[in-house]
């Protein structure tokens, strides 16, 4: 029986001392790992695991920094045929209070047997520990905490579960995807396909192994056909976006991944002298997804680094979500991605792409960009609110029939029964189809994406409640695009509370600190209104879109509160 | 202000902030939401082009980062 685990072993037993893993360091330094190496530094996690007592099916939540340790964690930890979850650990020490509540119902939802925790979580130690529920607790200067052992794998077949990963929910804490091995096998196959990804290359990744794109486009892809993939730490890019182009150039890799900001990002800081003697014609492919694809992005990121070799054919577009494991479509790999101007008018009324005449201005018109074709064994169908399939060019539902799709969320039989229906699985996307071709459109529901991370408005409830001054759970959020940044900047509108006294300077400030410090993401705009502007549906849902169509119109001005003088 | 307070605080408001901000070299930077993770980082990558420094993943965090004084301070001591 194939799985995640036989064809890694069958990868090491094939070619030894063949190049596995490398980790480049910000003087682009790389050390490489063969994979007997990489693979002896995994069986020390497996015997440390294992000495606490970590069995096949057991689940083993990962919070650590994407870097060697936790590489070799996870393939320790899959060694022994338990369940992985990778969850993002806090940048900043001592800053990101909500991760503490995400990671203690993580552990009690997944009934985690084990937690490897990074450095930056010793400040909840006492915490964790006090939980007293059996889980074990790993922190980074204790691992692995013992020497390698000769392991024998645990192998799971077809029908175990793979892996969970968490994915954006809708009441204020993630959802948990299940993932089997053969859908997992399955994703697998359908990227190396799409991407025609060959043993001569070698994937350069500074996405976080805790995302998708990290753990399944690039590692999990790697370590079972073989492709040798250079890790650079996230920060590292963040901090000097140069690093990953000088990656590309100094360890030869020839395909990297990276949502959209992450080009925008590089194009509008890599400086000509951060790149003196890089040279990026080797580059087959730089793919973009994990959030809206901006066709300016990609224009400006050729135009910035054609010079350097970049070529226009080499960069890549993808859509994927969690729930279907890994990518889903695939721009071709043998040339440029397409993409669409079509009527802004007709787009945004009808729900129909057509294409604009080119004497059109451009005001008029919006360019999508092709997110490409499904991957080999998958196929793709819009559907309209009566799930009939529309036909081209209509504006639709976003559903795939998929091989990898997960078995469900955990423990939320109604949010599974909304994503997967019959045979295929409903992304919750909006998109339109032009031949083969799949043109992203925008989202049913309101979630917002900022860099690659998935956020969704109840994520703000509890931290929003906290603050003084607002009314409770009278808000809408929603995301903006921003093309400059790549990405979605957020937009939070409030109702005020009456007999408020703060000025709404120091409450705007209060939200972005708050919601900084909760979620670890930046609040752009905070709108305070008045009491009984954000009107609710009939049935008491929070109208985002609805509310952001009136922000983007400029029609929120005339409902802005101001403080009430404090009385003396 | 100092030269070093003087240029963090320029970073911030030029490439960092979508809005003009008030900051004074005690202004709460993270705890007061001025700055985000990315944010931070961005600052770090910053501090280390322009003063020479190495900043470790454990020294970014609130103490070393929260204030133009504090940063000020943490530059001095990386330097030595």
């Amino acid at each position: 029986m194939a799985s995640l685990q036989s064809r890694y072993l069958e990868q090491l037993e094939k070619n030894p001392t063949g190049k596995a893993v490398g980790f480049i360091d910000a003087n682009c330094h790389t050390e490489w790992r063969t994979r007997e190496e990489f693979h002896r530094n995994a069986m020390a996690h497996a015997a440390r695991l294992r000495q606490e007592g970590i069995q096949k099916g057991d689940v083993v939540l990962i919070v650590l920094p994407s870097n060697e340790l936790s590489a070799t964690a996870l393939t320790g930890a899959l060694h022994l045929g338990v369940i992985p979850l990778l969850i993002a650990p806090p940048i900043l020490q001592g800053a990101q209070s909500s991760l503490g509540e995400i990671l203690l119902k993580t552990i009690e939802r997944t009934n985690a047997r084990a937690v490897i925790c990074a450095s930056s979580l010793e400040n909840m130690r006492d915490r964790l520990l006090a939980t007293g529920d059996g889980t074990r607790y790993l922190f980074e200067s204790e691992i692995p905490g013992a020497e390698p052992e000769d392991i024998a794998p645990v192998v799971p077949d077809e029908n175990d579960i793979a892996a969970y990963q968490l994915t954006s929910g809708t009441t204020g804490f993630p959802r948990v995807c299940m993932w089997k091995q053969g859908p997992v096998l399955a994703a697998l196959d359908g990227m190396v396909a799409a991407m025609k990804l060959e043993p001569q290359d070698i994937c350069f990744n500074w996405t976080p192994l805790y995302h998708d794109m990290g753990l399944v486009n690039n590692f999990l892809t790697c370590i079972t056909t073989g492709v040798p993939m250079v890790f650079q730490s996230p920060h590292d890019f963040v901090k000097k976006p140069a690093l990953w182009l000088k990656g590309l150039q100094a360890t030869g890799a020839n395909t990297t991944w990276s949502p959209n900001f992450g080009f925008a990002l590089s194009a509008k800081m890599v400086k000509d002298e951060d790149l003196e003697g890089v040279r990026l014609d080797h580059v087959k492919a730089f793919w973009n997804a994990a959030e809206r694809i901006h066709y300016d992005t990609m224009l400006a990121f050729h135009q910035r680094f054609e010079k350097f070799g970049v070529k226009k054919s080499a960069l890549k577009t993808n859509f994927g979500c969690a729930e279907n494991v890994g990518g889903a479509t695939f721009s071709d790999p043998d040339g440029e991605y397409l993409v669409e101007r079509v009527l802004l008018s007709r787009l945004q009324d009808d729900r129909i792409a057509e294409i604009a005449p080119d004497s059109t201005p451009d005001n008029e018109t919006m360019t999508l960009v092709s997110a490409g074709r499904p991957h080999p064994g998958m196929t793709v169908k819009i559907l309209g609110d009566d799930n009939e399939e529309l036909p081209e060019g209509h504006v639709g539902a976003l559903a795939l029939n998929t091989p990898s799709r997960m078995i469900g969320y955990l423990d939320d039989p109604e949010s599974t029964s909304q994503a997967l229906v019959g045979d295929l699985l409903k992304t919750g996307d909006l998109a339109y189809l032009r031949g083969e071709e799949v043109y992203w459109a925008g989202r049913i529901k309101e979630r917002i994406t900022i860099r690659g991370k998935k956020v969704d408005p109840s994520d703000f409830e509890p931290i929003l409640f906290q603050i003084d001054g607002l009314r409770p759970g009278c808000f809408v959020a929603f995301g903006v695009d921003d093309s400059e940044r790549g990405t979605q900047r957020i937009v939070i509108v409030s109702e005020v509370q009456d007999g408020n006294t703060k000025e709404p300077k120091k409450l705007q400030r209060e939200v972005r600190a708050k919601v900084n410090l909760g979620l670890g993401i930046e609040v752009s705009e905070t709108v305070l209104v008045k009491k009984g502007t954000l009107t609710k549906t009939s049935s008491g849902k929070r109208r985002h879109r609805h509310f952001r169509d009136l922000y983007l119109a400029g029609k929120l001005d005339e409902h802005l509160a101001t403080a009430e003088p404090v009385k003396e | 202000m100092d030269a070093i307070p003087e240029a963090v605080k320029t970073y911030i408001l030029e490439e960092i902030l979508d809005e003009p901000e008030e900051i004074e070299a005690s202004t709460p930077l993270i705890s007061g939401g001025i700055l985000d993770s990315i944010g931070s980082l961005k600052l770090v990558g910053f501090l280390e082009e322009s003063y020479g420094i190495s900043v470790e993943a454990h020294e970014v965090n609130v103490d070393n980062l929260d204030s133009l004084d504090a940063i000020h301070e943490f530059v001095k001591s990386k330097q030595g």
